[in-house]
């Protein structure tokens, strides 16, 4: 699961649950891969960020330290540098093993060999 | 006579039901990458008229599908299902989620050749294989935000779902406003023109509504030649099921295939605006 997966996922289908955003994540296990760097296209896909997930993913891979804690103004505004980094943590990280937890249950959904089980029969075994 | 003949095809009929959603998606687990069955709906060629020009431009611009050859009718059904958009052939830079992806080769099609996409992510309850961004989930408990696509794709696959209500209603919540919902499947005719019903009622804007029926039967007797030869070729624990399977897929003769013919069942092809 790429790491900017965790920006669209919610437990919101559970029942009980009001906003289920942004999910918790753990990670066990991470690959780093080196996807080609797109100055637009990562402006293009920070546009609709949700930045208060985009922190929780990169801190659940300890990569917080990449990006500045609070949303910048505008993207268009940084360096490639700075492009760099967040185009790392969205793009270049695939969670291979770890959990997605509901933030107002504590539900817990497992990622396993990449793939998030998002089924709630199996989360309610 | 009638009601004999209905009493008397029920096992059979509870048979395909149970095939369909207990034994077929674990089988093809095993079996499809043996076979090199990558797009599992029954398949679609289109005609000449208005509705399916696009397609053809867009089909014919395509330059080295020898690899995807074989599978040519199912790639057509995703094409006409995506062709419903006024962005077609171009999904740059949207956000996009098909429910009830398969073995997410559809996924690498529409990146290929209609992105790269800003995000693409496929959701199905039964995953095959590792390919990025899918995600186990049900489609009518769809484990994403609010307002969280510009696009949402469903390809044959609600016939098969619980609440067809609650996976439109799903739909719904997670478009934002202006997306755009398109959808091809199988219906009998008396609730076809409840989905736009259905869809209408959780805020959609019908955008297109087409009965293609004759053109999906001239797809499905593309494919089903090719999965006849392969059933042939096939192990001898899934030759068990041939009956079965080349119901699923509606091969010439059988039932479906014949239903859809005679027009017992049609072929639906919509797409709506979330408004």
């Amino acid at each position: 699961m790429k790491l900017f997966v965790h920006n669209f996922m919610s437990s919101r289908f559970l029942k009980n649950v009001t906003v289920g955003y942004p999910l918790e994540l753990t990670v066990k296990q991470f690959e780093e891969k080196d996807i080609e760097f797109d100055r637009e296209n990562t402006i293009v896909m920070l546009d609709k960020v949700q930045y208060e997930a985009l922190l929780v993913a990169a801190a659940a891979v300890n990569q917080a330290d990449r990006i500045p804690s609070e949303q910048p103004a505008k993207y268009d505004e940084l360096s490639d540098d700075q492009l760099k980094q967040f185009h790392h943590i969205l793009m270049n990280i695939d969670v291979v093993d770890g959990e997605l937890i509901c933030p107002e249950t504590k539900t817990v959904f497992p990622i396993r060999d990449g793939i998030p089980n998002m089924l709630k029969v199996d989360a309610e075994k | 006579m009638n009601l004999l003949l209905h009493i008397s095809s029920i096992p059979g009929r509870l048979w395909l039901w149970f095939f369909d959603r207990f034994i077929m998606y674990p089988l093809m687990k095993i079996v499809a990458p043996m076979l090199a069955v990558r797009f599992m709906n029954l398949g679609y060629w289109p005609s000449t008229s208005e509705d399916d020009r696009k397609l053809i431009k867009f089909m014919d611009d395509a330059d080295d599908l020898e690899e995807y050859e074989s599978d040519r009718s199912h790639i057509h059904l995703y094409e006409k299902a995506m062709s419903m958009h006024p962005k077609y052939p171009n999904f740059q830079d949207m956000e996009v989620l098909e429910v009830s992806c398969g073995q997410g080769y559809s996924l690498e099609w529409i990146e290929r050749w209609h992105g790269p996409t800003k995000c693409l992510i496929g959701c199905d309850k039964v995953v095959t294989r590792n390919v990025n961004n899918i995600v186990y989930g049900n489609a009518t408990d769809l484990p994403f935000a609010d307002r969280s696509f510009d696009f949402v794709l469903n390809v044959e696959a609600a016939h098969l779902y619980s609440d067809f209500r609650k996976f439109v209603k799903e739909v719904s919540r997670v478009l934002r406003s202006g997306g755009t919902f398109c959808y091809v499947d199988v219906r009998y005719p008396h609730d076809a023109y409840l989905v736009n019903e259905i869809a209408e009622s959780f805020g959609f804007i019908l955008q297109h509504f087409e009965d293609c029926t004759e053109e999906v039967v001239e797809g499905l007797n593309y494919s089903a030649r090719k999965y006849d030869d392969l059933l042939e070729r096939a192990p001898f624990f899934v030759k068990l099921f041939k009956k079965s399977l080349r119901e699923t897929y509606c091969a010439p003769g059988t039932d479906g295939y014949e239903r859809l013919k005679s027009g017992q069942k049609m072929y639906v092809a919509a797409s709506w605006m979330k408004h």
